[in-house]
């Protein structure tokens, strides 16, 4: 395809790029979650059900990034994730 | 209608260097199961003024004359001094026989561009191969289409507002799903904006007919963008991760990382990034 080549037509789009767009979403996620829980053990790290469970729910490529640049660098996993813990649970009414 | 069509029109010839050669041998009268492999060469021909002197798309075949194609949407006078010395220059540099074709989607600058050019008071002319509409056949057989994909494309360009239409955009129904991803999209946009609103409406329709067909379909290009999108954030953590540790990352290493296109390959860096303390460590042995 020409370089700045634009879809002309909508269901092109649709059909199409749109498809790849979202598959290369996915692709990017789940080899990144992949690639950090390698460098993660590969440094001698542990990571249990639970830290595994949360990169492989991370939707957000930006706090992939993060890790993995901390994962670099860091002596333990709060070192890493700490940070961004998830909220805590909400606690049930009564 | 896009609103150039000269890059995409050039591309279907860059794509498939057959197409050339094949649309310009019915006129000249010579055979194209002869040309052996082709290549395309360098179409800046002068160092002095490449850019006064590009032609669009050079293809040399072993065999048979050398074409030169220029992709021409409207008349320009300035070509009628240019086209000339596309000639004389490849003539020379190739020593080959040379066929310049122009290539039009009007039949105005098609009539325009078949006037032999004098090129002096001797008699010596210049006759450009043209190729307009009329020299294209509208392609509606789904086999052929599959076989030659560009030609389906260059048939809906030239004739997707003709009484072929509608037998195109069925070829086209049969034919984009199979393409590659890339292509599949890029044409089938070509020719869904070059098919009269009728023919459009039965391509799409067809196109989205069948779920299973439909879903096979969608599958594809899911699953070719996600390889694409696993590689490209793979090589980007992967440099994330060198600058990070305090690596410098040259220019050409940087070119090999962007290059790589094996997901294994991949984790294997990643894994000794993670521990290694040179450069070589990481990427020597592969």
């Amino acid at each position: 395809m020409p370089q700045g080549y634009e879809y002309q037509s909508e269901f092109a789009r649709r059909y199409f790029f749109e498809g790849m767009a979202e598959g290369a979403a996915k692709g990017a996620l789940s080899f990144g979650q992949e690639l950090l829980l390698l460098s993660l053990s590969q440094q001698g790290f542990t990571v249990d059900e639970a830290l595994q469970q949360r990169i492989a729910a991370e939707s957000t490529p930006d706090l992939l990034r993060s890790w993995m640049r901390r994962a670099m660098s860091a002596r333990t996993l709060d070192e890493i994730f700490a940070a961004d813990a998830p909220p805590p649970a909400i606690a049930p009414h009564g | 209608m896009p609103p150039s069509l000269h890059e995409p029109l050039l591309a279907l010839f860059r794509n498939d260097l057959r197409l050339v050669a094949e649309l310009a041998a019915p006129l000249l009268g010579t055979p194209t199961d002869d040309l052996g492999a082709l290549r395309t060469f360098d179409t800046a021909l002068t160092d002095a003024r490449p850019l006064e002197r590009r032609v669009d798309l050079g293809v040399v075949p072993e065999r048979g004359p050398v074409y030169l194609l220029e992709v021409q949407l409207r008349a320009d006078s300035e070509k009628l001094w240019t086209w000339p010395s596309y000639v004389a220059l490849t003539r020379d540099r190739l020593r080959r026989e040379i066929v310049l074709v122009v290539l039009t989607l009007s039949p105005t600058v098609a009539a325009w561009a078949r006037q032999p050019i004098s090129l002096g008071p001797t008699g010596s002319v210049l006759v450009p191969l043209v190729i307009s509409p009329a020299e294209i056949a509208p392609l509606t057989d789904a086999t052929e289409a599959l076989a030659h994909p560009e030609r389906l494309v260059l048939s809906a360009l030239a004739h997707g507002q003709g009484p072929a239409a509608i037998d195109i955009a069925e070829a086209a129904a049969r034919v984009v799903g199979r393409l590659d991803a890339d292509r599949a999209g890029f044409y089938t946009d070509l020719i869904l904006s070059a098919l009269s609103a009728n023919a459009r409406a039965v391509l799409e329709v067809a196109l989205r007919q069948g779920y299973e067909y439909q879903s096979e379909f969608a599958r594809r290009y899911f699953f070719e963008g996600k390889a694409e999108g696993a590689l490209s954030f793979g090589q980007e953590l992967l440099l994330l991760s060198l600058s990070q540790r305090g690596f410098t990352v040259d220019e050409a290493l940087q070119q090999r990382i962007a290059a790589e296109s094996t997901p294994d390959l991949l984790r294997l860096w990643m894994r000794r990034a993670s521990s290694a303390r040179t450069l070589d460590e990481i990427f020597a042995v592969d």
